[in-house]
């Protein structure tokens, strides 16, 4: 009897301790839930003022921005395609190689050259940003300019070369594993049929291991279109509207790090930098969505 | 040409976009080591920032942008670690796989791919404004702790969620309770991927420069004495370093200063890298 | 046999990438410092004398058309207790603070216009932080304003946070109330009074310095003058080629300061005369320093910046035995 109580007693206090741990946690996780939120309603929030004084047609479609002058042009077509061209420009010089080196790694390297070159590959990825944005900026722009003769220096090509540079790293490690969790049993037929190891991959492989890809492409993007300081150092920043991909454009990241520091608190001027923020942030999420959706549909069909 | 000859070929351009890969980090590296390691000297650790007899903040050292760099990272582990590793922990064991955690856990993913200027922007709003912070220590390193949250958190999901569920089941059959269940079975699996994320993500922060130029970053501050005083960082000094005269001297530490900024950071990358694959052989499964 | 193809293969690819890389480098790297660029002497219309820059009493008296001041904005005049008094009695000391614009690259104060600041100084209207605080703004400033906290930390034991982002920058700062003083190369404009006002605060403008806006080209560039009608055009994006103001057939690549600078808003009001056309194609920097090397790597470039830099370019010295002198008296403390 005294035993059935003393057990019940000690559960007790096991119960409490544990269910204050839990609290903790949870505590824990209402804070970061909140946060979050939070923050991306003040961004929302804090676009909207501008939205009802601009619409967003001419925000969408306007090719001028110059908020210091009056009146002052809000059109974010020049950012945007300041944008798309260095990150489109990057990722059509990043797949290829971080394809090919991804293929290589899971494919072709042997054990001991892969236990090397996967940590030298992740050291890139380490780099921070302004690292890459100096070597662009002293080097690369030069190396630029003895060949192609640009218009100027520091030039949307120079953008895309230091973030085809950067976005390889993420490639080369998120392909590297989706190859890796391919079935063995897939491969191993494919040679049994005949086919050699080149057509392996090419038809069985690559395609099996398609949406991890679309999924590291996807991030890739994403984080090329995220990037801010490599490209302020590189592009020159120009504001005009331009698809020559030897003249300085200004990407949306470098429009906001260039201009919040001079706004005033609500004024319109600062205003538009959330607009262009939630810009940003959309396109950001349009690319996750599609790369999501990717990996979503294409499952199904290799599993 | 047949079979045999094309898979030769298409290996050899495989191999090749290898090379290239390898190529450009030892370009970069390189560039930077031979730019840089000429101005490594104990007095480039030890001095503070100083002007040249025009004003080029050229000369001295980089004691102080490491101080607050190293500052900020230990600011954010303490604000955010925490906060994102026990949070995303209740989120998987509580929540599961609920439609609300799977809507959540798709604006964490969203979140940690936000640009970090967009961070900053949010940071100068929130924290140099609305909050009345100030340009300071306090408002770089939350900034920098809100851009890092949801990347820990997806790290620390990630690693939990690798953990087979057969291991749960067998300790709840055996009568543990739910936190003995996380506490000794599946933290002690999933440390080594938690702590990875971790490291990276602190890495992450501390090479970051577009959300503390917005938030504090000065050219000249001293070791911050409280965390309202503005601070220097070493990502900021290499930007600056790109922008005054004298540039020989100035491209000379910039490459110096970003030669420790890759030691620092990277040096902390591939600790990550070395605790996971250490702990990857331990567990198996 | 396929092996040894294939390592000759990647053999040849390597050497082919080694040899590129090589001869990169041999092209490019830092040989921009060997050319320096030319100042552009400017004239008010084809007709009057042209002046250069380095002209000081040009750049004094007006003659020079692009000539400014450089200014430092508190909150009141601050009493002698407070640490910005002794920042501002620092900087507007003829031995000191003035002796160091010179190191800058800029032009000290003419006497009546140090005499009527000190003047200003002299009546306090308010209390100021007493202790560190902090300032924050122009670019063009950046240099001058780090000799000087430099040297005035070493005089005083006060330390003066700067951060830098750009006249705007420093001007928003200062009435969002984040930095004490705000350092610009531009005037403060009517709807920053007003904002300022609105924020409380009392706008106190402070002359520190003087600067002429140089244009510099190419050191390849056969163009010495420049009518301001001419640079006008050149920068609102109605001349794009040299030939069409005098010079070769090479097509003009403008570079200037973003939309955040003084030097900009000086530059758009002294020579674009207030209109806001600047052209789009024009290259946009953080900072003087970041024109220099692209002009003098840019057979077609030209820039504007603070005579200071405009004297690096062109490897004209910045001070001219001033800078022994004050080594002399004991000013080399500073490092």
């Amino acid at each position: 009897m005294a035993s059935k109580v003393k057990m019940k007693r000690r559960f007790g206090l096991k119960r409490v301790l544990e269910s204050s741990i839990w609290s903790t946690l949870l505590f824990c996780a209402l804070i970061s839930v909140v946060v979050l939120l939070l923050v991306f309603g003040y961004l929302v929030g804090n676009a909207i003022p501008f939205f009802e004084q601009i619409s967003p047609i001419q925000f969408l479609t306007g090719t001028n921005w110059n908020p210091g002058v009056t009146p002052p042009a809000y059109g974010v077509l020049p950012l945007l395609m300041g944008t798309l061209l260095v990150s489109f420009v990057g990722a059509v010089i990043a797949i290829p190689i971080g394809l090919g080196c991804a293929i290589y790694l899971t494919e072709i390297a042997s054990p001991r050259v892969r236990r090397y070159l996967k940590p030298t590959i992740e050291i890139l990825a380490g780099v921070p940003s302004v690292v890459y944005g100096l070597f662009a900026a002293l080097v690369l722009s030069d190396w630029l300019a003895a060949v192609f003769h640009p218009i100027s220096r520091l030039n949307a090509l120079n953008g895309a070369l230091i973030l085809a540079v950067m976005m390889i790293p993420i490639l080369v490690s998120l392909a590297e594993e989706a190859m890796n969790s391919v079935p063995k049993s897939l491969k191993e037929a494919s040679l049994a049929l005949g086919a050699n190891r080149y057509e392996t991959i090419r038809r069985t492989l690559v395609p099996a291991a398609l949406p991890g890809i679309g999924a590291a492409i996807g991030l890739a993007i994403g984080r090329a279109v995220g990037e801010t300081m490599a490209v302020i150092m590189a592009t020159g920043n120009a504001t005009q509207f331009t698809a020559n991909i030897f003249s300085s454009v200004r990407t949306m990241t470098a429009a906001l790090a260039i201009d919040v520091q001079e706004t005033a608190v609500a004024t319109q001027h600062y205003y538009s930098l959330f607009a262009v923020g939630l810009l940003l942030f959309i396109i950001t999420f349009a690319i996750n969505l599609i790369a999501d959706y990717i990996m979503a549909r294409f499952k199904e069909a290799y599993q | 040409m047949n079979r045999k000859a094309k898979e030769a070929l298409m290996f050899s351009l495989l191999r090749g976009c290898a090379v290239v890969v390898v190529l450009t980090l030892v370009i970069i590296i390189g560039y930077i080591f031979i730019g840089g390691i000429g101005k490594w000297s104990v007095d480039f650790f030890t001095k503070n920032p100083a002007p040249d007899s025009h004003g080029a903040l050229v000369m001295g050292g980089v004691f102080a942008p490491l101080v607050g760099t190293l500052i900020l990272m230990v600011l954010v582990l303490i604000i955010s670690i925490p906060i994102g590793v026990l949070g995303a922990i209740f989120l998987v064991e509580r929540q599961g796989k609920s439609r609300i955690s799977r809507a959540w856990w798709i604006v964490v993913n969203n979140l940690a791919g936000v640009p970090s200027i967009v961070w900053g922007l949010l940071g100068v709003a929130l924290l140099v404004y609305y909050l009345h912070f100030g340009l300071s220590l306090i408002a770089a390193a939350i900034t920098l702790s809100l851009m890092v949250l949801p990347i820990i958190m997806v790290a620390t999901k990630e690693a939990i969620e690798a953990i087979p569920a057969s291991i749960r089941e067998a300790s709840v059959s055996l009568g543990a309770t739910r936190w003995q269940t996380v506490r000794h079975h599946v933290l002690p699996y999933s440390a080594s991927g938690i702590m990875t994320g971790v490291i990276l993500s602190l890495a992450r922060a501390g090479g970051e420069t577009a959300p503390i130029l917005v938030t504090g970053v000065a050219v000249n501050a001293g070791i911050p004495g409280s965390l309202s005083d503005q601070f220097q960082a070493l990502p900021y000094y290499i930007y600056l370093m790109t922008q005054t005269t004298n540039r020989t001297q100035a491209y000379a530490m910039a490459d110096a200063a970003a030669l420790l900024l890759i030691v620092l950071i990277v040096g902390m990358s591939l600790g990550a890298i070395i605790l996971r694959s250490r702990y990857r052989e331990k567990y198996k499964w | 046999m396929e092996k040894k193809t294939m390592f000759l293969a990647i053999a040849a690819v390597a050497v082919i990438i080694v040899a590129g890389v090589g001869a990169a480098l041999l092209l490019g790297g830092s040989g921009s410092e060997d050319t320096n660029a030319k100042i552009v002497l400017l004239q008010k219309t084809s007709s009057s004398p042209a002046y250069s820059p380095l002209d000081k009493t040009a750049v004094y008296n007006g003659s020079y058309p692009l000539s400014r001041y450089l200014y430092l904005y508190t909150d009141g005049v601050p009493d002698h207790a407070s640490s910005v008094y002794k920042w501002l009695s620092y900087v507007l000391n003829s031995s000191t603070g003035q002796v160091l614009v010179d190191d800058a690259g800029f032009y000290p104060l003419q006497p009546s216009d140090l005499n009527a600041m000190k003047a200003q100084l002299a009546v306090s209207n308010t209390t100021g932080p007493t202790g560190d605080f902090k300032e924050g703004g122009s670019t063009t400033m950046a240099e001058l304003s780090n000799l000087w906290s430099y040297d005035f930390k070493n005089a005083t034991g006060i330390t003066v946070t700067i951060s830098l982002g750009g006249s705007g920058t420093g001007i928003a700062n200062f009435i969002n109330g984040v930095v004490d003083v705000a350092q610009s190369s531009r005037a403060m404009t009517a709807t920053e009074r007003t904002q300022a006002a609105a924020a409380h605060l009392n706008v106190t403008e402070w002359k520190v310095a003087v600067d002429g806006i140089s244009i510099i080209v190419n050191h390849d560039n056969p163009v010495k003058v420049l009518t301001l009608a001419q640079l006008e055009g050149i920068y609102n994006g109605t001349y794009t080629n040299w030939n069409q103001v005098g010079g070769n057939n090479q097509a003009i690549t403008l570079y200037g300061r973003d939309g955040a600078s003084g030097t900009y808003a000086s530059f758009k009001d002294l020579v674009l005369k207030h209109k806001d056309n600047y052209s789009q194609a024009m290259l946009q920097f953080n900072s003087n320093a970041l024109i220099v090397p692209e002009v003098q790597n840019n057979a077609g470039g030209v820039g504007y910046v603070g005579i200071g830099y405009a004297k690096e370019a062109s490897g004209t010295p910045a001070t001219s035995g001033l800078m022994e002198f004050a080594g002399l008296i004991g000013l080399s403390n500073r490092w």
